[in-house]
């Protein structure tokens, strides 16, 4: 009698167990859900335009939460607003614009694509109330109809004459991917006197550089003393660069990867934007 | 990383089994980019080569999930970037499977593994030591129907062990219980599966060791011959390499001391064992013995367990106290996690069964030694609170099979310091008070994988602190990620507000507010919240 009663204690859960296995074959399995993140809507022109034409290029950007972004920064220095950075794909033409934000989020601007080929678009955004990351690039592209002849990336020229402002870089700059530089550039005017800056969206100089290839994009500022909000971010690194002297720009280069680069540096002088581009080897 | 990687290796503490290993690494929209089977690396145990195809620039969301070598599912996310140019960064949304060690089916099975073993060995204690003058003190009087029960918990062990493997690893790979031809050789590779095809193993010796020291044993002579006692040696010595088994497959092999942990989990096992099995015993025993014999022969028997229980629950208290400090990172996390509830709830029913055996030991014991219907009704008695606490001991192992199928708690609780306060599921208004500042904190909405409002007031004397520097710092503690922090912004005067999607996921967050108030001494509150979907 006492050996049943024990018999029962122990294979009654036993039973139990064994019972419950059937149930147990699905498992759980993993299924991962679509990510919601920044991203462009309604993008125009959504099919090839016309070279030499003012065009309208608008767009939207939506937020993860399916709302439009509207609340860009504002202030001091250049991270501010939507910067529309325009490149066709041999780096021989840029367009760098600061178009307007509607109240619906619109951002609306007129460019004029100077010859047919393709081009990469660059949103450069500064949301107000930014999370871990204080700005973001999106990316579409634009094709110009006509005839698209490549132009070879030229070799690295110390000397860019633009608009009769003559660019010099001191040295043959040795850069290498990662690793913080700096580009000495001397700007002197058309007289041949010293160019005095003055800032344009926040800054003396803007230092856009694109990869040849690949179109990677990355850029940095040349700050005036004590401006604030001024450094470029890469990684946890900040970049800038400074002027303090009169014809003089100190340019602070990062670049995440080696190869070819195109720098466009864009200076401020005497109320007219100037655009000189350089060739940089990133080894 | 600026190029796409051909592959990933994930590193982990411990060897881990690529065949239990999912992993998972998908883009923003969520298409897999793992290429082909996962694999061990040929020069790294502790490695796993995931294989990807040739990912785009951009954002990819990592989620693994390995069994580790104590047997429960371990998962973990992060992401990372491709490309100098990846954009922002999406907001994954993490999947929280709610799966544990602890599903009803492996629960039941690894609570009758550990019973069945447990009684095994203390029935077979009781009867070749504790109960065995028994047959020689009061004539007519046999063992017969102890050895039935210890052969019977026996046979349900050896059962139950494998049983047990098969549930656990058909869980744990994420295939049917039926697949046996899949799970056998996962049982075999796993240090899980290994761990209880030992314990099976020496079940079958201890079965051997004890059927040769059963047939030796005779009982009606007080001293035994040198063969039984021989034998007896053998059955004892296997019945302990029993016990090492769960031990070895459990936290205790994890846990460094290592030798010091396993030898703090085999005594705990052991003297549960000589407990929960001596009871069993005394029941069987009370049933089998004539009535007219039962007073004479309990009269024998208790006392003697009545020591033997008594020293076990010394043994038990002081190891399991011990284990517990060895497992849990903080106090806190007794009240705070699973396991520390596990641990309570173990240690509250044991605490009962304790006060059951302390009323045997101090009444009923005595009260057996008297004369005629008081004796009687003592051994009755005697029987009623021996039946309670047979129950509450099985319960016991019922929370030590709930324990053991727990990870303890995560390091990363260790890692928060002291939690000031418990918060959500749902909206959260909280108010701790901290170093003289009395902090109210405020979620809204509290769920995982949206915009979360975090607001933040500080008040010292009733009056807002203000220009503070405040960052906030959310760790998951239910699987391995990444931290993050913000700083917060002062939205109003001594309110500190922050919108942020950081709490990626359905599971508890470590909420750490580094407050540094102009000119005063910084501090820090922290608070554990519980998010839901």
């Amino acid at each position: 009698m006492s050996a049943r009663i024990v018999v029962a204690a122990l294979l009654a859960p036993l039973a139990v167990a064994l019972a419950g296995c059937g149930g147990s074959s699905g498992g759980p399995s993993i299924t991962i859900q679509p990510g919601r993140t920044y991203h462009l809507e309604g993008f125009i022109p959504g099919g090839p335009v016309t070279a030499g034409k003012p065009t309208p290029l608008s767009f939207t950007i939506v937020q993860p939460n399916g709302k439009p972004l509207t609340a860009y920064r504002h202030g001091a220095g250049p991270h501010n607003g939507v910067h529309v950075i325009i490149v066709r794909r041999d780096l021989s033409q840029i367009i760098h614009h600061h178009p307007p934000v509607g109240a619906d989020g619109k951002v609306s601007d007129t460019v004029t694509f100077p010859a047919p080929g393709p081009y990469r678009v660059v949103i450069d955004a500064y949301p107000k109330n930014a999370g871990p990351v204080p700005s973001f690039q999106l990316f579409d592209k634009v094709a110009v109809k006509g005839p698209y002849h490549p132009v070879a990336t030229p070799a690295f020229k110390p000397v860019e004459t633009e608009d009769g402002y003559r660019f010099e870089v001191a040295g043959k700059p040795k850069l290498r991917a990662a690793q913080a530089g700096l580009l000495d550039v001397k700007v002197t005017g058309p007289d041949g006197k010293p160019a005095t800056f003055t800032p344009w969206f926040g800054a003396l100089a803007h230092a856009i550089f694109f990869r040849s290839g690949s179109l990677d994009y990355f850029h940095t500022h040349v700050c005036a003393p004590g401006a604030s909000g001024c450094a470029s971010v890469l990684g946890g690194a900040k970049v800038t660069g400074t002027s303090t002297t009169p014809g003089r720009l100190k340019v602070g280069v990062l670049l995440p990867v080696a190869g070819t680069w195109r720098l466009f540096l864009q200076t401020q002088v005497n109320g007219k934007v100037v655009t000189a581009p350089f060739t940089l080897r990133v080894a | 990383m600026n190029f796409p990687p051909p592959q990933m290796r994930l590193t982990f503490s411990e060897a881990v089994e690529p065949r239990f290993a999912i992993v998972s690494v998908t883009n923003a929209a969520a298409d897999q980019q793992v290429d082909g089977a996962v694999r061990h690396s040929p020069a790294d145990a502790d490695q796993l080569i995931v294989p990807l195809k040739r990912v785009p620039e951009g954002w990819y969301l990592v989620f693994w999930r390995v069994i580790s070598v104590d047997g429960h599912p371990v998962r973990g996310a992060f992401t990372f970037k491709v490309g100098p140019n990846p954009g922002p960064p999406p907001r994954f949304v993490i999947p929280s499977l709610s799966e544990t060690a602890t599903t009803p089916n492996l629960l039941a099975a690894r609570w009758v593994t550990f019973l069945s073993i447990m009684a095994a060995v203390g029935l077979f204690v009781l009867r070749m030591a504790i109960a065995r003058p028994l047959v020689a003190r009061v004539a007519g009087t046999r063992l017969r129907a102890v050895s039935i029960a210890f052969w019977l918990a026996l046979a349900v062990a050896l059962v139950a062990t494998p049983v047990y493997v098969l549930v656990a690893t058909s869980d744990f790979a994420l295939r049917s219980v039926w697949s046996i031809g899949d799970l056998v050789p996962l049982m075999r590779t796993s240090a899980f599966g290994r761990g209880f095809l030992d314990i099976e193993l020496t079940l079958g010796l201890f079965a051997l060791a004890a059927g040769a020291a059963l047939w030796l044993d005779r009982p009606e002579r007080p001293v035994r011959s040198v063969a039984a006692l021989l034998s007896l040696l053998g059955g004892l010595l296997a019945a302990a390499a029993v016990l090492i088994g769960p031990a070895a497959a459990g936290h205790a092999a994890q846990t460094s001391p290592r030798w010091f942990a396993i030898a703090v989990d085999w005594v705990h096992v052991a003297a549960g064992s000589l407990w929960i099995g001596g009871l069993i015993g005394l029941l069987v025993l009370w049933r089998s013995l004539e009535v007219g014999k039962r007073v004479a022969g309990l009269l024998v028997c208790v006392p003697r367990f009545s020591n033997v229980a008594f020293v076990s629950v010394m043994a038990l208290l002081a190891t399991g106290i011990t284990a517990s400090v060895l497992h849990l990172p903080t106090l806190s996390s007794l009240w705070n996690t699973a396991y520390g509830h596990a641990i309570l709830w173990k240690a509250g029913i044991l605490l009962a069964a304790m006060l059951l055996g302390a009323a045997n030991l101090l009444r009923t014991k005595p009260r057996l030694a008297a004369t005629g219907e008081r004796a009687a009704g003592a051994s009755r008695l005697l029987r009623r609170l021996v039946s309670v606490e047979v129950v509450l001991v099985a319960a016991a192992i019922f929370a030590a099979a709930v324990l053991s199928s727990l990870p303890p708690p995560p390091k990363a609780l260790a890692g928060l310091g002291t939690v000031a306060a418990n918060v959500g599921p749902g909206t959260v208004a909280s108010v701790v008070s901290e170093n003289g500042y009395r902090v109210e904190l405020r979620v809204t909405p509290n769920r995982a994988a949206v915009d979360n409002a975090f607001a933040v007031r500080i008040t010292k004397d009733g009056k807002p602190v203000t220009g503070a520097d405040v960052t906030q710092t959310f760790a998951m503690l239910d699987m391995e990620m990444p931290d993050q922090s913000y700083r917060l912004r002062e939205a109003s005067p001594g309110v500190y507000t922050k919108a942020t999607p950081a709490l990626v996921m359905v599971g508890r967050w470590g909420l750490t507010f580094e407050i540094a108030p102009p000119g005063k001494a910084p501090f820090d509150v922290v608070l554990v919240d519980h998010a839901n979907g």
